[in-house]
């Protein structure tokens, strides 16, 4: 029989041990990301095409086309391609979250998956002349990771060595096991990121300051982050301005 | 002699089409891509006004006008902040802060900023 002080007793016992689960992960604001945050980033954008509609609307029809005009148009099309990223980011980022419960984890083959993000990279490194190199060193164990999760984190990291690189640059991706961990890096001989923006990469909505020319929502590396964290691992970034960076994934080798 | 205004906006687009709107109505136009930026630029150049963006990287909005208002130069000088926070309770802070005007960025077109902008400068 179980008695009433086993039972209050197990329930401390939970109730501590769900106390310490909560304490070891230290929140910080830039951890969560709120609805309003989402939308007080959209507003960017959307302001921007409030601006450059506010100025088509004032064409009249035989106004010689400018090309001031022409500009605000592919300015449009661009806010817009932002608006969106955002937006599919954003939902992306509140549905890898740690704390979600959508984490299905099955025993799955890391060194496919680099395969895979490697060959869906290949067209746009093409066009680049980006060179991709993926090497596996020595024989890397199927484990258990969340498959869509883990894929669409180590997209990013690579989508990232092949968009902010030089033409005839080089992304060297790696893989190898470590005693019960997995560890890959990717290294790339792109822009870099200046030192100052380093200690941010992983905030949210966080960009450095040498991206202003290209798109993107500022989400991407934070979701990689989550993704990480939510298999356990770590997520490491070392860069050098105008010479590459480097991203180092360690994660567990367990049995869950 | 023109009238001189500092912008300070992260957003590249917003920033750029800012100034450019800006110099068509003969106004002198400085940028600053953050708060700290905006710092650096006040130690160098009196603006006639200042467009002040909040939400900034390192800086942000409420930082430069506490660091602007405490200075004796820049006192007097206008500041309308132009951004997308439209709570009441920023508002009031940007207002307490000693910002003469605060306009939601997203509700209002370029020609209705710059309209502002002029009528607080005093130029037709």
């Amino acid at each position: 029989m179980i008695s009433e002080r086993s039972i209050f007793l197990m329930g401390v016992v939970v109730g501590a041990v769900a106390v310490y689960f909560f304490n070891s992960r230290k929140k910080t604001a830039e951890d969560s990301l709120t609805i309003e945050a989402i939308i007080h980033e959209l507003k960017t954008p959307l302001t921007g095409l409030s601006w450059i509609f506010g100025f088509l609307s004032e064409i009249k029809p035989r106004d010689e086309v400018t090309e001031e005009m022409i500009g605000f148009i592919k300015e449009g099309r661009s806010k817009i391609g932002n608006a969106l990223d955002l937006a599919n980011d954003a939902l992306t980022a509140l549905n890898t979250s740690v704390d979600s419960a959508s984490y299905k984890f099955e025993k799955n083959d890391l060194v496919a998956v680099l395969k895979r993000v490697v060959e869906e990279n290949s067209l746009t490194a093409k066009e680049k002349s980006v060179k991709i190199s993926l090497d596996v060193h020595g024989e890397v164990q199927e484990f258990p990771f969340d498959l869509v999760k883990l894929t669409l984190a180590i997209r990013n990291v690579v989508n990232n060595a092949v968009k902010y690189n030089k033409n005839g640059g080089g992304v060297s991706i790696s893989v190898h096991e470590d005693k019960d961990r997995a560890v890959i890096s990717v290294s790339d001989t792109g822009i870099g990121i200046p030192a100052v923006d380093l200690p941010k990469m992983f905030n949210k909505f966080f960009r450095a300051k040498n991206t202003e020319d290209n798109n993107g929502s500022g989400l991407g590396l934070f979701i990689v982050k989550n993704i990480v964290a939510g298999h356990g691992g770590e997520v490491d970034i070392q860069s050098k301005e105008g010479e590459g960076t480097k991203v180092t994934i360690t994660l567990p080798i367990k049995h869950r | 002699m023109a009238k001189k205004i500092l912008i300070v906006e992260d957003d590249k687009f917003l920033r750029e089409t800012l100034a450019k709107k800006f110099v068509t109505v003969a106004l002198e136009v400085q940028v600053a891509v953050d708060g700290k930026n905006a710092l650096d630029i006040l130690k160098s150049i009196t603006p006639d006004l200042v467009v002040l963006d909040l939400l900034l990287p390192d800086i942000d909005g409420f930082g430069v006008l506490t660091e602007m208002k405490k200075d004796p130069k820049f006192k007097d000088t206008p500041v309308i902040v132009l951004s997308n926070l439209d709570k009441p309770d920023d508002m009031q802070k940007a207002k307490g802060l000693g910002a003469k005007d605060f306009m939601v960025k997203s509700n209002f077109t370029l020609n209705e900023i710059v309209g502002r902008v002029k009528s607080t400068l005093g130029v037709a």
